[in-house]
């Protein structure tokens, strides 16, 4: 399992504290489990994971777990609303701990995740929701791959 | 190779009743042998061998309107046709169809992944509560700015995704989002049509100019 997004974890010791406010806020109950994901998740600012970057970082830190119970505890945070699903066409499921409003790059070969402000995208036109529904937000996500690869394969 | 799959794979059934190979015989009933053919010679093209469930599950996949389906969609479809298969199968199918660039995957937050039979360059409305996932009509987004790409990289293709819920005050919209595709959807209404229509699109003019830093009324909508 690749680590794919470059993660370096120079988290701020964070106490116990803060994790558990996290899921108490959220109405989770801190098990040791939770509060180990939610340390490597919202200790640092703006992360993207996948369950199994998840799953490395938290094998790595030592802590205890196993693929599924990652993968049911980012479910339920996504549910929640403590980490949003990125909507990449591909076949990884990105989470993003940053939940203000922002865009994506997707390099899609390196499958990889890059950060772009809200005020870099501008629509000159936004189609009108359908009747009885109204826009909750616009997630823009531009694939994008090295130009030099692109002239490779041409 | 790939020249003669559409006999070989299609014993001369037409005219026999039940017996024998069931399962072909079940999928030569749903598909006429030209429409068969077709998804064969997809497949071949794709570099996928059509093997009968590739081509039965290809069938109901790309047989009529581009759509939008998740596994268990698919997987009760070939049921319904008379196809048995497993779950595990119809899921296998999708994401190999998926590599193969015959549809597309769609990732939403949500616990579905949908699967697009339609792979051009379009975009999309996703409404989290209902797991549902409609086109956007083309044409009706235009970006004003878009950023550089980061140094090295270009720009291939843009996807949106667009989510929305149900107004919570209105009552006459719990009709799903596929019944009112056909009605106008405008490429940019701006906050004055929208209040002409009143009632509960009023709601929405209110949702639209918060989103878009209230500068609906310009017709330019930034920082989305």
């Amino acid at each position: 399992m690749s680590v794919n997004d470059s993660i370096k974890t120079e988290t701020p010791d964070m106490d116990a504290a803060p994790a558990s406010d996290i899921l108490s806020n959220a109405g989770l109950r801190p098990t040791r489990q939770r509060l180990a994901l939610a340390k490597l998740l919202f200790g640092e600012r703006g992360r993207h994971v996948s369950v199994d970057s998840l799953y490395d970082e938290l094998v790595r830190s030592g802590a205890p777990g196993s693929l599924s119970c990652v993968y049911n505890s980012l479910r339920r945070f996504s549910e929640i609303g403590l980490v949003r699903r990125v909507p990449v066409y591909g076949s990884t499921a990105y989470f993003d701990t940053r939940l203000n409003h922002h865009h994506h790059f997707y390099a899609v070969d390196e499958d990889r995740l890059i950060d772009v402000s809200a005020d870099a995208v501008a629509l000159a036109a936004v189609p009108s929701p359908p009747q009885g529904y109204e826009l909750v937000s616009i997630d823009v996500l531009l694939r994008v791959r090295r130009a030099d690869a692109g002239a490779a394969a041409g | 190779m790939t020249q003669r799959p559409a006999h070989k794979e299609r014993p001369d059934n037409n005219s026999s009743g039940p017996g024998g190979a069931a399962c072909n015989l079940e999928i030569s009933r749903n598909l006429p042998s030209a429409q068969e053919a077709r998804t064969q010679a997809m497949l071949a093209r794709a570099g996928l061998r059509p093997t009968r469930q590739r081509v039965a599950l290809g069938g109901l996949l790309f047989d009529g309107e581009p759509r939008h389906v998740t596994a268990d969609e698919l997987f009760r479809d070939a049921a319904g046709a008379g196809f048995p298969l497993s779950l595990a199968t119809a899921y296998n199918t999708l994401n190999q169809f998926a590599e193969a660039g015959l549809v597309r995957r769609i990732a939403v937050n949500g616990e579905r992944t949908f699967f697009d039979t339609d792979v051009g360059d379009h975009h999309h409305f996703h409404v989290e509560a209902e797991s549902r996932i409609v086109d956007v009509p083309t044409g009706s987004i235009e970006f004003g700015r878009i950023p550089l790409p980061p140094d090295g990289y270009e720009i291939t293709a843009i996807d949106v995704v667009i989510r929305l819920k149900l107004i919570a005050t209105s009552k006459q919209s719990t009709e799903p989002v596929s019944c009112v595709v056909d009605t106008a959807w405008n490429a940019h209404p701006d906050a004055r049509a929208i209040e002409r229509g009143g009632g509960t699109k009023s709601v929405l003019a209110a949702g639209a100019v918060t989103n878009c830093g209230g500068r609906r009324a310009t017709g330019h909508c930034s920082g989305i």
